[in-house]
């Protein structure tokens, strides 16, 4: 049935758009989480909102106003949070608000598009323009490449910031960087799993793999595996029977997480119960 | 090899805000010394060091490295640096031990900075020098303090320094652990010839393996030999204090 469901077009499309994103998304999540920045995903998706009321309201792809307000974002986020002395959270929690309200006041002052607007906001996979498909994948192939260039730094600078500045480590470039990456892959995976869901595919394989993995290089394989069998078995399920696609993967994802921290309760009681019977 | 200070620092003085930390330091140290930093909690034994380092900017005064201005110096991997204990690094970080000693590469490659077998080498007699060789797969927040210093150590060894700079590397080690590891950094001093800072709050156990000695509060209240500091008068005050401070000739 999965195989005859391939055999179309939108289906292909679906999938294709549907694991380079989920890659994108897990390989940023594992810094992300790691530099307490988890929910900078939601914060630029608030953002991404405003930028696609206000693409809709003036008639432009809302895809590229969504876009610019992301990556605008992205910097005044890491300004504020330099300049103001606010920490991180606030910082995003202020610029992902004002752009959030800023949508909403668009989208009640223009009646006409709200239908459209929640499109965005719970996305759909199987109903994406092929423009938007090659656009998606692009981006996200490019993030992806840029985070395997960039791995040793990014990996220096999220384990100790101090230490990485003292060897010579260029970290202001390289916040910049994962955070802009960032902006971009949440913009490039909004049509695919929604606004409101994407934080969750950059949060929860990095957070299963973290559960269970010994070093880095292992973190980083096992969060892109998750987040790729969590969108094949997503779009699997939510086909046979007939679910939203964005709300499956993110619950299938739950599942490898909770099944992630079992597996490691499990672990974590033998260990003990060895060292008990070695006493 | 750069002739004559291989660290010089002049008149510097540094605040934070209105408050002043450093006031007016000088000194400076020669290739192959073992410099101890002494003083108690808050005299600006760290605040120095991270003007060494170039984490913070110079307000006044001057600071050379290699004799090259710091606000020129660009060779840091020539400059390793193992900070004040668990300043920073989450215990839950998935990291192996060899993949940290990795890092220590990785600031000196080129883009975009793939290992080497080399690199492998370099990892493993580094470890090896630290004794730390065993664990190199074990995550390093499964290690105890004293070898997750050690790991740090090999890490600072990989990039070849000409300058090894601690902060209080000691910190809740047991006493035992403490003295190995202090025969490990005389060590690196007299055989791979580097030069080592070391601060400590810990006078007595130190003064034992320095050659030099500086003490600090908020100014620099001495300077010189290890020698000269045991028959100064700072040292009698803590010899009076500290019973366990050992002074003897080298
Ligand atoms: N980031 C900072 N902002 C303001 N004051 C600081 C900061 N860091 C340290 N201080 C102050 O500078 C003084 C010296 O601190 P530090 O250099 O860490 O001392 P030590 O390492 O000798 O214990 C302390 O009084 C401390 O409160
Ligand atoms: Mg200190």
């Amino acid at each position: 049935m999965i195989i005859e469901a391939l055999q179309y077009g939108f289906m292909q499309k679906a999938l294709i758009t549907g694991l380079v994103i989920s890659i994108a998304c897990s390989l940023l999540g594992v810094f992300l989480v790691l530099q307490r920045y988890a929910l900078i995903g939601d914060g630029l998706a608030h953002i991404s909102f405003g930028g696609i009321a206000v693409g809709m309201l003036v008639n432009i792809m809302p895809f590229l106003t969504a876009m610019g307000f992301a990556i605008l974002a992205a910097f005044g986020i890491l300004k504020l949070r330099e300049k103001a002395k606010i920490h991180g959270d606030t910082s995003i929690g202020i610029i992902s608000h004002a752009s959030l309200g800023l949508g909403v006041f668009i989208a009640s002052i223009a009646h006409g598009f709200n239908v459209n607007l929640l499109s965005y906001l719970f996305g759909n996979i199987l109903a994406i323009s092929t423009p938007e498909v090659i656009l998606s994948i692009v981006l996200a192939l490019i993030v992806i490449v840029v985070i395997i260039l960039n791995y040793r730094n990014l990996f220096y600078l999220t384990f100790d910031e101090e230490s990485a500045r003292a060897a010579g480590i260029k970290a202001d470039f390289l916040s910049t960087l994962l955070i802009v990456l960032t902006a971009i892959t949440v913009v490039a995976s909004m049509r695919v799993i929604g606004l409101l869901l994407v934080s969750a595919l950059i949060i929860m394989p990095a957070a299963a793999a973290l559960q269970i993995a010994n070093n880095f290089r292992n973190a980083l394989i096992m969060s892109a595996i998750f987040g790729v069998v969590s969108v094949i078995a997503g779009l699997s399920i939510a086909y046979i029977f007939d679910f939203a696609v964005s709300g499956t993967i993110v619950l299938m994802n739950f599942m490898i997480f909770l099944l992630m921290f079992s597996i490691r309760s499990i672990r974590k009681q033998m260990v003990l119960k060895s060292v008990k019977s070695q006493m | 090899m750069v002739k004559g200070d291989i660290l010089s620092i002049k008149n510097l003085t540094f605040n934070y805000g209105a408050e002043k930390i450093l006031d007016n330091v000088s000194f400076s140290i020669q290739r192959k010394d073992f410099l101890g930093i002494i003083g108690p909690n808050g005299s600006g034994k760290t605040t120095l060091l991270k003007l060494i380092l170039g984490l913070l900017p110079v307000q006044k005064g001057s600071i050379k490295l290699l004799g090259q201005d710091i606000k020129k110096f660009n060779q840091w991997s020539k400059i390793g640096y193992v900070q004040q204990k668990a300043a920073s690094f989450d215990p839950y970080f998935p990291a192996s031990v060899k993949e940290v000693v990795s890092m220590g590469l990785i600031a000196g490659k080129r883009f975009p900075k793939l290992m080497t077998k080399q690199d492998d080498a370099i990892i493993d007699k580094c470890l090896k020098i630290v004794n730390m060789q065993k664990y190199e797969n074990r995550k390093i927040g499964e290690l105890s303090g004293g070898q997750q210093q050690r790991v740090f150590i090999a890490r600072a060894l990989t990039a070849n320094p000409e300058m090894l700079i601690l902060d209080e590397p000691t910190t809740g080690v047991d006493q035992e652990t403490q003295s190995r590891f202090y025969k490990l950094l005389e060590n690196l001093n007299k055989e791979e010839n580097i030069t080592v800072i070391l601060i400590s709050h810990d006078i007595g156990t130190i003064t034992h393996y320095v050659t030099k000695v500086a003490c600090l509060n908020q100014k620099l209240v001495f300077h010189g030999t290890h020698d000269e500091f045991c028959s100064s008068k700072i040292a009698q005050q803590f010899l009076t204090r500290e019973k366990h401070l050992i002074c003897h000739s080298h």
